[in-house]
């Protein structure tokens, strides 16, 4: 029962199974959206130190450690949520902590949220929170990475990590994720999700490289 | 008429170990009773108070802005389960919606939960999902028009509407 004690404690990249598999397709995942991160740099994001392609490309990001102090405020998160509820709209551990815990460590910390939703070792609704704040926080430094991890999760077996996905990246705004989202609508079995993803995708493609959506002019 | 219940939908999916026609435990969270009590909207044929039942879900006691989740269900599937509904005042910022579609089944058994989590998990095509854009459009347009009470949505959510907040 106690899942959250032990939740980050097997996040060590270089540990057996999970993130070896992860770390497989952290490297896929990467190596495709580097392709096009010039691209994306140059129409959405404003270089910087954090956001230029050496940096993308140099994501072996995956591939750090959890620090102690990380690792005991992401486990505090998940422990901190496990008696709460998780309802849309309504504060919880997650939207309080979280935002602040991946604008300071996010290249250690978005992988550790990566293995724990290909984990599945969070609930349903807990995964689908953190994804959905993942793409909520404002955080231009770590914006890229964020899009990177919600795009790997649309591909996750667990539907509610899809949905949290969806919802995080309709909140992110950045239009280069739109034929991400289609392809996964296009690929979702699930009839309600296909449905939500594919609005996203419309979001998405109506937004423009500014990340302003049509009806969301005054920012 | 359908009957219109605020969800979370990450609560629903179906698990690898889930029995087919089974629900996750998780979601029963998503149909806590008060007084035996379950608080529901009715919306009308043609959907024309979809949009206000929206706005008063979306405001009522939420915290920040975000998008909203809900099912619908026919009223004759809870007629069949035996549960009864009477109407009674919301307690959200939208006082219209409050006083005319707002109702609560009342005298639920767990077994009558159970039934009614079922049902909705059967029509899994009905749980839908409003965007957080689309709330936001909602939610001004009906602080605009005058119809949700200022007094009664937080100040956080009414800073994000009014765009001294963007988070």
């Amino acid at each position: 029962m106690d899942q959250t004690s032990t939740a980050v404690d097997n996040l060590r990249w270089d540990s057996a199974e999970p993130p070896q598999q992860l770390a497989a397709s952290v490297a896929f995942v990467i190596k495709i959206a580097s392709a096009s991160v010039a691209e994306t740099h140059r129409r959405f994001l404003p270089v910087s130190s954090s956001t230029s392609p050496a940096i993308v490309a140099a994501a072996d990001t995956s591939l750090r450690e959890l620090a102690p102090e990380t690792k005991a405020q992401l486990d505090s998160i998940l422990e901190g949520v496990r008696e709460e509820l998780i309802e849309d709209g309504i504060a919880n551990t997650i939207t309080r902590k979280l935002p602040q815990l991946v604008a300071n460590h996010y290249r250690s910390v978005l992988p550790a949220i990566a293995a724990l939703v290909d984990g599945s070792r969070t609930s349903s609704a807990v995964t689908a929170e953190i994804l959905k704040e993942v793409g909520r926080l404002r955080d231009a430094t770590s914006h890229f990475e964020r899009r990177w991890l919600l795009e790997h999760a649309l591909w996750s077996r667990n539907p509610a990590a899809r949905d949290g996905a969806g919802a995080g990246l309709a909140w992110l705004q950045d239009p280069a994720a739109a034929e991400r989202v289609r392809a996964a609508a296009e690929r979702e079995t699930l009839p309600q999700l296909r449905a939500d993803l594919e609005e996203v995708f419309r979001l998405l493609a109506a937004t423009d490289e500014h990340g302003v959506a049509p009806q969301d002019h005054e920012g | 008429m359908a009957l219109l219940r605020k969800i979370t939908k990450a609560k629903w999916y179906d698990t690898p170990w889930l029995p087919n026609g089974e629900v996750p435990a998780d979601a029963l969270v998503d149909l806590r009773t008060q007084n035996n009590e379950l608080s529901v909207w009715r919306i009308e044929p043609d959907r024309a108070n979809l949009n206000a039942v929206i706005a008063a879900l979306a405001s009522n006691k939420t915290d920040r802005l975000a998008n909203l989740d809900y099912v619908l269900l026919d009223e004759e599937v809870v007629i069949a389960l035996g549960i009864q509904s009477v109407k009674s005042d919301g307690d959200s910022p939208h006082r219209h919606a409050n006083s005319h579609w707002h109702w609560d089944l009342v005298h639920l058994t767990a077994a009558k939960v159970l039934g009614l989590a079922r049902e909705m998990k059967r029509r899994e095509a009905e749980h839908k999902r409003v965007q957080h854009t689309a709330v936001r459009e909602i939610l001004r347009a009906a602080l605009q028009g005058g119809e949700l009470d200022r007094d009664v949505v937080k100040p956080d959510l009414l800073d994000q509407l009014e765009g001294r907040s963007s988070t």
